[in-house]
């Protein structure tokens, strides 16, 4: 609860920056240099892919944190379907966003890394790229049914069970490289077969870092400015009843020299 | 308290949002339910399957003319030698190898920049049992039993081996004898 805290706190002044925001958003002026200067400059090229290896650090870490961002989503999604709670969906809707965003980003730069690898942009019968590209497509679905006019209720409940289905897919995506081997062009993962190692290594840990990092950046400004805009949603019913009440008690006073007294009740 | 004792309207006024039809909803989810049902079919029946090299020349009969994606390494980097223009066309002649079966390819154009010797590529094409497009032509790791797979695609199925001093594992993996 202490991001709400500090959602409401951050709203006096008009901001959603706050210490924490302000910390991690200078780790990334720091870190986005450096993972620049190790992806590009320091580490070295591979034996056979040369510098396309270099797409390692960027690819691999968006794809890990879509799949943690939509994790989120699932868990805030359950959460609130649970506990009814505004906190849970504006998390659940933050992270999506961001789910979306990296995902579009693992899809384009995947696509980047098969030309000179693979020697095509796209497989559409690959089940790795194809697993993926549902995956994104369920979240712009997520996303698109939460601009469904409705009561934030419905819209809550609705978008949070299209974000538990839509969760059901990242097993299958992360898994299928293994369980469908020779349907995708897709290596499996180096990481866990223990195939990157010195600079390589340390600097697919830093992108891993960076992304990371930026991934809890957006996420604490993606959810304080949902959380202001369903504040000011919820707000919004209060000032339009004060405004219609203020009216009727303004043509009350004309029009109570015309009536007797306690006959307006 | 109504409208003509006070003389105004307290009726609440009715949302000018565009309500949504209550059809969307159920839309909404049948394309979910949609989606899904995609994806598991895809996944059960629609997604490419590569024939590993062994497995293609054991079902050669079957297969026939049908096309298919291969699935094998190459034995050598494809030299100028092995490439010749026919009629104005670009063939690459090599062989490719998977548990210890071979076969030899004739492939329409230049391959891949990572094509090499013992990194598993992906041929696209079907069996051929009729004269090669230069007769005569002796692969020389090859099997040259009459039987070629004539390839129109070349992709490369890059491992996840990123280590300085990388074993060419392609034998532990199977793909080579």
């Amino acid at each position: 609860m202490k991001i709400k805290f500090m959602a409401i706190k951050e709203t006096q002044n008009n901001t959603t920056s706050s210490r924490i925001t302000r910390f991690l958003g200078s780790c990334l002026v720091l870190g986005v240099p450096a993972l620049i200067l190790f992806a590009f400059v320091f580490s070295p090229k591979d034996d056979t892919m040369e510098d396309a290896v270099r797409l390692l650090y960027i690819h691999v870490p968006v794809a890990i944190f879509s799949y943690i961002a939509f994790g989120i989503t699932a868990i805030g999604s359950i959460f609130y379907l649970w506990k009814r709670s505004r906190w849970w969906d504006t998390t659940a809707h933050a992270s999506a966003e961001i789910g979306v965003m990296f995902c579009a980003l693992t899809l384009i730069t995947g696509s980047i890394w098969g030309r000179p690898t693979w020697n095509t942009w796209w497989e559409w019968g690959d089940v790795r790229l194809v697993t993926t590209l549902v995956m994104f497509l369920m979240f712009i679905g997520y996303l698109a049914l939460r601009q469904v006019p409705a009561s934030p209720e419905v819209r809550a409940k609705r978008a949070a069970i299209v974000g538990i289905i839509g969760t059901i897919n990242i097993p299958i995506v992360n898994r299928s490289v293994e369980w469908w081997e020779n349907s995708t062009l897709h290596q499996q993962s180096s990481l866990t077969d223990g195939n990157l190692e010195d600079l390589t290594l340390f600097t697919w840990f830093l992108g891993t870092l960076i992304i990371g990092i930026a991934y809890l950046w957006l996420l604490i400004h993606r959810f304080r400015v949902g959380w202001l805009a369903t504040e000011y949603e919820a707000q919004g019913y209060g000032v339009a009843i004060e405004e219609r009440q203020a009216e009727a008690r303004a043509h009350n006073t004309e029009t109570s020299g015309h009536l007797e007294e306690g006959e307006v009740e | 308290m109504d409208k003509d004792e006070i003389g105004i309207d307290l009726t609440p006024r009715t949302n000018k949002q565009p309500r949504m039809p209550r059809w969307v909803p159920g839309l909404v989810l049948l394309a979910v339910a949609l989606t899904i049902m995609g994806l598991i079919w895809f996944l059960a029946t629609n997604s490419q399957s590569f024939l590993e090299a062994d497995q293609a020349v054991a079902e050669r009969e079957e297969l026939g003319e049908k096309r298919f994606q291969l699935l094998g390494s190459p034995t050598s980097t494809a030299g100028s030698d092995q490439t010749f223009i026919v009629e104005n066309n670009e063939y690459t002649f090599f062989t490719i190898v998977f548990d210890g079966v071979y076969v030899d390819v004739v492939s329409q154009g230049t391959p891949p920049d990572l094509f090499d010797q013992g990194v598993p590529v992906v041929l696209e094409g079907n069996w051929e049992n009729s004269p090669l497009p230069i007769e005569g032509y002796i692969f020389s790791d090859g099997v040259n039993d009459g039987w070629w797979f004539s390839a129109d695609r070349i992709l490369v199925k890059h491992d996840n081996d990123y280590r300085k001093d990388r074993i060419d594992d392609a034998e532990n993996r199977g793909q080579t004898e």
